[in-house]
Formats: structure tokens, sequence, C-alpha cells
């Protein structure tokens, strides 16, 4: 698992999400559909103004060719 | 680039399209026709003008009837998808995404910021039966990472 606070660019360990019911029901058809393969590497879910917002990632740490340079180094050294 | 303090002007849903051109017809479940010969840049800049047009007023008119070949019909199926009314959001990287007046289908645009990836690409969403299914969509001249 890694963490990226993307507005201070900082990786962090702990993350708390607070969600509405159909914000947790959304989370888990996208991770559904990521686990299944529908749709590859990530997913976005926001709440209804589009002013936050959680990016879900799955990676495999033996080919990070999709992921963009920061999204690899966090994989890669946690940083 | 389409600046965040810039909510509901359409300028990013335009800048978005000109780097799909038909692969937006695809993942909406379309293919190109035979006539689209021309650049898919061009042809997806003006299904972006067009669609601003969409997410301002839903006018209940097809704007397709202004257009022919692959621009029409991915106006056509772009309409059919977003529905009368729909609304343009624009996010705090200046991303534009257009969403269904019932919020069941969204179009999304990740251009400015595409991260995870490198490269810039559309998300289609919709809530079927209960249930929110998504597909990606690259531009066809960027590598799909």
């Amino acid at each position: 698992m890694r963490i990226l606070d993307e507005k201070r660019d900082h990786a962090t360990e702990r993350v708390t999400l607070f969600l509405t019911r159909s914000e947790a029901a959304e989370m888990r058809d996208m991770l559904e559909a990521l686990l299944n393969g529908e749709v590859d590497q990530h997913v976005h879910v926001s709440d209804v103004a589009f002013e936050r917002e959680v990016t879900i990632a799955i990676y495999d740490e033996s080919d990070l060719s999709f992921f963009d340079e920061r999204a690899k180094k966090l994989i890669q050294t946690g940083q | 680039m389409c600046p965040p303090e810039k909510t509901g002007n359409r300028c990013g849903f335009v800048e978005g399209l000109k780097l799909f051109g038909s692969n937006f017809l695809a993942g909406l479940g379309a293919m190109p026709g035979d006539e689209d010969t021309g650049p898919g840049w061009l042809a997806g800049a003006r299904v972006g003008v067009l669609l601003g047009g969409i997410g301002r007023a839903g006018r209940g008119v097809s704007l397709a009837a202004r257009e022919s070949g692959s621009t029409a019909r991915a106006i056509r199926f772009a309409e059919d998808f977003l529905g009368e009314g729909a609304s343009l959001k624009i996010n705090d990287a200046g991303d534009a995404v257009f969403v269904s007046r019932d919020g069941t289908r969204r179009l999304r645009f990740d251009i400015n910021r595409p991260y995870p990836h490198q490269s810039p690409h559309a998300h289609i969403d919709e809530l079927v039966d209960g249930k929110w299914t998504t597909k990606r969509i690259y531009p066809t001249d960027v590598p799909h990472r």
C-alpha cells in the first residue's frame, strides 16, 4: 500500500476516509471493476462537487510501466 | 489548459477532446465511419465545441445536425449518453467532467492531471442497475500508460 497526499506531493502512512453510503457503494463498484479487469490500473471516486477525490490504483511492483514517474517513485521507495 | 476559475467554461472539454478523436466514439460504443478520413483531433475538437453547449444549456435539439460524418455520430452518441441538462464541472486541475442531470452518467477528461499515468485519458462512467461501470479511453497518438 502506498498513500500520496497529492496536493502536498507528500507520501503519508495513514488516512481516514469518511464516505457517504453512495460514495462507499461507488468505491466498491470501482474496486470490483479494477479487480475484475474491466478497467485497468486506476479509478476515481469523487464527491458530488468534484472537490474531493480518491484515486485508487492497483499495482504490481514487477511492472510499473503504466505509471508516471511520481507514482513509480512512490511505489518503489515509499516516498 | 482550462484555468480552474473558469468553472462553467467549456474550454477544458474542448482542449480535452482535441486529443481523443475517433477513440471517443469507440469508447461510447460506436465506431468511426468510413468517412472519417480527417485528423482525429479535428473531429474531436469540433465535438468538444458542440458538447460545450450541452454542458451549459441542454437545449433539447441535437447539435449533430450541424455536423457530418463521424463528428455528427460522436455528438449523437455523447448527447444520448449524457441526456438533456448535463452539467459541466471543472476540477482543481482544470479538467472537465460532464455529468448527466440525474448523476448516473459521466464523461471525464484527465488532461492537465493524468496522474497516476503519464498520458492524457478519459473516463466514461455509468450507473447501471445500481452498479457503477467504468471504462477508460486514451487518445490514439499517445502511449497507453
